[in-house]
Parts: structure tokens; C-alpha cells; sequence
């Protein structure tokens, strides 16, 4: 990883924006957060230069699925790597994300942080 | 020429006659009893001929089908009684049942066989059938539906609790993990010995409650039908190579050796997370069960069919408990005492059967005592959608 990356990581459970913002920053990236979903669309707004977000399904004010429909309808963002993540595997949520442009998804339940990160940079730096 | 009647005998036929009377009325007496409780019972009863016409027909099954016994009574069964399976939706008719094997329709139906009527969607009954023999010609199949729509319903609201129940609980366990990860990622070179094992048992123990946790959703999911399987292009080698990859730790340990060696075959259209749980259940069990010695991993193909099975050199498993194996909490009563000493939860074969068959394979197992288990399932082979 030579190029700084600049993540957006919307989690409402502030333990768990807080270690992966911290990890993130450790590793180099240029972490923003948002508690929720309006939050988020507005830091996409605010960030044109985001490389990649991680967005938690289950947020408030705007859900997940909501707020990655609205990124994917404005074509400026095509660029923008987009992780969904659940704490459950297999929901129907997760087919509903791709078929709207969701690029992975991650089930936090199951991976560390440093299994995070590594799913990140090989989406955004394919061998 | 006169007829002569010996008086004795004369007296021998009042005798009879009077005995047969007697008799008579005491039979009488007894069908009216045993017509009573057959009548009166809250059970639904009804019996029927080889030809499936009724033959007996209880108050119950009066009101529950709305007829007369008078009226029910040669009718073809299936033209007054519509009953639909719980397990596949589908109608269920008398012959599907009547006349055969219990196992047979039980296979087909499930065990208990549930049915709902075609008219209620509401009530649940469980059915059962007997098939008995009047005398050497006549054969009658006597069914009686007992109505357990509050179990039903009971077993549904504790579904629905351990589903919530289990959802609530994942986003507090991924917190844990996840500090405790960034904890051990940040400290770790700080720490002495023994708060490196502190730490170490926090992780198992909370590993432990996770899966806990994800068996908890998966019986919920698969007791109310909302197992998803989603079946893609799976490179099954490389699936079992990573499996095993992630045991490296825990094998190493307990000073184990799991093995598997490469073997090339086509990718599969199989549902990859559904197996990667099977060979998690098989591997970790094995793990578990093995003092010393390997776990070694096989895959082979046949015409139809990929097999993977799962050897251990753990203690093997007893005769009698072979049975229970694969039912829910199959380890009973032992079964909890041991999971207070560190198994799981009982629940691990259970699910992969389950899943397995959703997969349109199978699961089985040999076992000696004191020389070890072999766990296998198998997937069928599809190369196209």
C-alpha cells in the first residue's frame, strides 16, 4: 500500500468505529467517520476524493441500503469501493446490496480488524 | 312314530339359551362402552376400508370435517377429509398413508406427521395410523388426528425468542472480539506471561459464546424455514485448504496434527458458507475430542457425488450413543456437563445434517472405540446452474 487511502467508516456503535478508525489510522489510512446514515451522505457529499467505505446495513435516521442506493445514483461516486457489513452472514440484505452496486461485504462477527484491512486493499489494489 | 324329547337335553338348551343372553348383553354393553369413548373423545378418529371408504367416524371428526357420521360413513375418504403436510405443503391423501410402512410415510412426512386441514390454516394436528386386521380378509386403517396447535404455536414463539434473542447478542460479542483483538494487536509485546494467558482464555471464551451464539440463529433459521442457500461456482480445494489454514493456532496448541493433502477437482455449484460451517463443526469437533495424535481431512469424487470426510484419532464413539449423534442436543444429559468443561453446544451435527440435506447430500460416520472417528458428508457434483 504506497497511495494514502481515504476511508469512510459509517458505524452507529461508537466501540467499533472507534477501533476500526483507530486500527485504520494505524495502518496508513485517512480514516472519517459518521454515526448514521444522513451523516454518511453528507461526508460523500462534503469528501469527493473518498477511495473506500465501510457501511454498517443497520444504522439510524437513513438505513444502509438507503444510503447506498443514494451513492450509487450520482454518478460522480462510481469510483467509491463500497463494503457493506453485517454482524450476520447470508441475510437476503447482503444480495440486495449488490444487485445495488455494493462492491463486498464484510461480517464483522467474523473477521479482525487486520482481516478487514487486507479484504480492503485487495479490492483496491487487485494482484 | 312319535317324537321323544329327553327332558335333560331340553333342559341343557334353556341353559344355553339363557347363557347366550346373558352374554349377548354383556357384549352389548361393552360396544356401547368402548362406542362411547371413541365417540366422546377429543381426538379425531376415523377408520377405513382397503378401498379407502369410511368405516368409523368419531364426534370429533363430525364437527371437525362438518358431516354426519351417517352421511361419512361409505364415502371415499378422500372426498371428506383434505388434509395438507406441514413439512412439504403439500396435500397429503389417504394413500399416502394408509396401508404402509409407518418409516416409509414418515421419511415422506416428517416425524411427527403434522397436517393442517385444507379449510383451517390455523389448527395443527398430528396424525397417526394404525393398520390392523379385522379377520383374514378384512383390513382397516384406523387414523386419529390430535390437534397441537398451542405446541405448535409454543415452539414457534421460542423460535422467535432465540432469534431475536441471538441477534441482540451478536453486536455486544463482535464489540468484545474486536477490542480484545485491538488490545492483544497493541499490547501484546507489553504483556508478561501470565496476562498474555488471561488474555489468550478471554478470546477462546468469547470464540466459544460466538459460536454459541451463530448455532442459536442457525436452528432458529433452519426450525423456521428461513435457511437461505445460495449455491455458486465453489473451488471446493481451495475451500478446505483455507478451513484447514484457519485451525493452524488452535491445532498447534494442542500439539495436533490436521492434514490434508491436495487433491484436484472441478469447482462445484455448491453454497461455499454452508459447507465451510460443516467442515467447521467436523474439524472443531474432532479437535475437541482428540488427546493426541491427527485429524486428517479427505476428499475424493465419484460419478455423483464429492465426498469429504473428516478422521480423528479421538476416543471414538459408544454403540449406544450412535443414535443421538445427529439429533438436536445429541449429547443429552452427558452432553451438558461436558459443555460446561469447554464442548459446545450440542447443536453442531444436528445443523450440518440439516444443511447437508438442504444441499441434496449426506451426512454419516464410522467409529471405533479407542481408535478414533471418521466424519463424512457428501455434495452432489454440478458443474452447471
Amino acid at each position: 500500500m504506497n497511495k494514502k487511502y481515504k476511508i469512510l467508516i459509517v458505524e452507529d456503535e461508537a466501540s467499533l468505529r472507534f477501533v476500526y478508525s483507530e486500527y485504520l489510522d494505524m495502518e496508513g489510512f485517512e480514516v472519517i467517520q459518521a454515526e448514521d446514515g444522513r451523516e454518511a451522505l453528507d461526508l460523500v457529499k462534503t469528501n469527493p476524493d473518498i477511495d473506500v467505505i465501510l457501511l454498517d446495513l443497520m444504522i439510524p435516521k437513513i438505513d444502509g441500503i438507503k444510503v447506498l442506493e443514494k451513492i450509487r445514483s450520482n454518478p460522480k461516486n462510481k469510483s467509491i469501493k463500497i463494503f457493506v457489513m453485517t454482524v450476520l452472514s447470508r441475510e437476503k440484505v447482503i444480495k440486495e446490496a449488490f444487485d445495488l452496486g455494493a462492491d463486498d461485504y464484510l461480517i464483522k462477527d467474523s473477521l479482525t480488524p487486520d482481516q478487514i484491512k487486507e479484504e480492503i486493499i485487495s479490492l483496491l489494489e487487485p494482484r | 312314530m312319535e317324537a321323544t324329547v329327553n327332558p335333560n337335553s331340553n333342559q341343557l338348551l334353556k341353559q344355553i339359551a339363557k347363557e347366550l343372553y346373558i352374554n349377548n348383553l354383556e357384549l352389548n354393553k361393552q360396544r356401547k362402552r368402548i362406542q362411547e369413548v371413541l365417540f366422546q373423545v377429543a381426538e379425531i378418529i376415523f377408520s377405513i376400508d382397503q378401498k379407502f371408504k369410511i368405516v368409523v367416524f368419531n364426534s370429533s371428526a363430525e364437527i371437525a370435517f362438518n358431516i354426519s357420521k351417517e352421511k361419512a360413513i361409505g364415502k371415499h375418504a378422500d372426498e371428506i377429509i383434505n388434509l395438507i403436510s406441514h413439512k412439504n405443503a403439500q396435500p397429503i391423501k389417504t394413500n399416502d398413508y394408509a396401508f404402509l410402512k409407518k418409516d416409509k410415510v414418515k421419511k415422506d412426512f416428517g416425524d411427527p406427521i403434522i397436517v393442517k386441514k385444507e379449510s383451517d390454516e390455523g389448527s395443527y394436528y398430528k396424525l397417526n395410523f394404525n393398520n390392523i386386521t379385522i379377520n383374514s380378509d378384512t383390513k382397516e386403517c384406523v387414523v386419529s388426528l390430535s390437534d397441537i396447535t398451542d405446541e405448535i404455536e409454543l415452539d414457534r414463539k421460542k423460535d422467535e425468542f432465540i432469534s431475536i434473542a441471538s441477534h441482540e447478542l451478536k453486536t455486544p460479542v463482535t464489540i468484545i472480539k474486536t477490542n480484545l483483538w485491538m488490545f492483544e494487536h497493541t499490547l501484546k509485546s507489553k504483556l508478561n506471561e501470565s496476562q498474555i494467558r488471561l488474555l489468550n482464555e478471554t478470546d477462546e471464551g468469547i470464540r466459544r459464546l460466538s459460536k454459541i451464539v451463530s448455532n442459536l440463529l442457525d436452528i432458529s433459521r433452519i426450525e423456521q424455514g428461513r435457511l437461505v442457500i445460495e449455491k455458486k461456482e465453489t473451488d471446493i480445494n481451495q475451500l478446505i485448504e483455507e478451513v484447514v489454514a484457519s485451525y493452524k493456532d488452535l491445532v498447534h496448541k494442542k500439539n495436533l496434527k490436521l492434514i490434508y493433502t491436495k487433491t484436484r477437482i472441478k469447482d462445484t455449484y455448491t453454497d461455499r458458507d454452508k459447507i465451510v460451517e460443516i467442515l467447521d463443526n467436523l474439524i472443531s469437533n474432532g479437535i475437541k475430542y482428540t488427546k493426541q495424535g491427527h485429524i486428517k481431512l479427505k476428499l475424493s469424487t465419484s460419478t455423483k457425488d464429492i465426498k469429504i470426510s473428516v478422521s480423528d484419532t479421538g476416543p471414538g464413539i459408544a454403540k449406544k450413543d450412535y443414535p443421538r449423534l445427529f439429533q438436536k442436543f445429541g449429547r443429552g444429559n452427558a452432553g451438558l456437563k461436558q459443555q460446561t468443561l469447554g464442548a459446545s453446544t450440542g447443536l453442531g451435527l444436528y445443523i450440518s445434517k440439516r444443511m447437508i440435506e438442504e444441499l441434496g447430500g449426506k451426512i454419516g460416520f464410522s467409529s471405533e472405540l479407542g481408535k478414533g472417528s471418521t466424519f463424512w458428508f457428501t455434495i452432489p457434483k454440478l458443474y452447471t446452474n
